[in-house]
């Protein structure tokens, strides 16, 4: 099941941010995952169905503004605060979606809440996650969720 | 197709889809654009002729699946073509929303060839 999981959260993350943004997204080297980036926003969005549970998106600041760029097609200067917010909510958005689509049975549907930029810090501090660590332009990305989320229960296993 | 309106509460998923538009030509149409299904349902009643509405599933106030059941229910606009693009749209809600009255469902994030793809004869009309 380990290797599944793996395996979808690689692709949720990787399929979505290379889409949306058109920057190569890679697995993180154990070097860089010991990066801690000056500036992270943190995205948090809950799974009110059919369990409960959390996904987490860590992103520095002038990574999510190179995104921002790219889609609003302005220079990051021009880029605001609310823009950057909704381009980082709207990534974890679709990542959420894409993992669930992708884990779940597809007889299954399932309820999102809506994606908020977390102020306090604490995403991935609880030890009953479990952690996902990319490279986007050479900075770290970071996807969290809960393990509750990733219980054999809730798994196609030949899916 | 003259008219289009987008309903997302993600600014940058309105720029997305639009951009997906343009890309597959279609820059001479009117776009509008609202941030969830209430404020939508005000712009499909001050503008005429709107040939497509797309939208998103989860936003506040009042969601896609609302706003879908909301305007196939109503007289004036149950022969509007709605489209629901979303990331949370796996088969079993896809079946969903296809039984309430959607034309399709695509996945986020869209492209302009999926795009082109699922709507190529409506939107070229």
């Amino acid at each position: 099941m380990s290797e599944r999981v793996d395996r979808i959260a690689t692709t949720a993350v990787v399929e979505s941010l290379e889409n949306m943004a058109f920057m190569e997204v890679l697995a993180a080297t154990e070097e860089s995952r010991q990066s801690v980036a000056e500036e992270t926003m943190s995205v948090k969005q809950q799974v009110l169905a059919p369990v409960q549970g959390e996904f987490h998106l860590l992103m520095p600041r002038p990574l999510v503004g190179m995104i921002a760029e790219t889609i609003f097609t302005m220079a990051m200067a021009e880029v605001s605060e609310q823009q950057l917010e909704d381009v980082a909510t709207e990534l974890l958005n679709t990542i959420a979606g894409k993992f669930l689509n992708d884990f779940l049975p597809t007889d299954e549907t399932y309820k999102l809440g809506l994606p908020v930029i977390e102020t306090t810090g604490t995403a991935g501090h609880d030890q009953q996650v479990k952690t996902w660590h990319f490279n986007m332009a050479e900075q770290p990305v970071t996807l969290i969720i809960s393990k509750n989320l990733l219980e054999p229960d809730s798994v196609e296993d030949d899916k | 197709m003259k008219r289009i309106v987008i309903v997302d509460d993600s600014r940058t998923s309105r720029m997305f889809i639009r951009r997906c538009f343009e890309i597959i030509r279609m820059n001479e149409t009117d776009f509008h654009e609202a941030a969830d299904g209430a404020e939508a349902l005000a712009l499909l009643k001050r503008i005429i002729d709107v040939d497509l509405l797309v939208t998103d599933l989860n936003m506040p106030n009042m969601d896609g699946e609302m706003l879908l059941k909301t305007v196939k229910e109503d007289q004036a606009l149950t022969g509007l073509p709605v489209v629901v693009i979303t990331s949370a749209g796996n088969p079993a809600k896809e079946a969903e929303l296809l039984a309430l009255g959607a034309l399709a469902v695509l996945n986020k994030p869209v492209s302009p060839a999926t795009m082109n793809n699922k709507l190529g004869a409506l939107i070229q009309d």
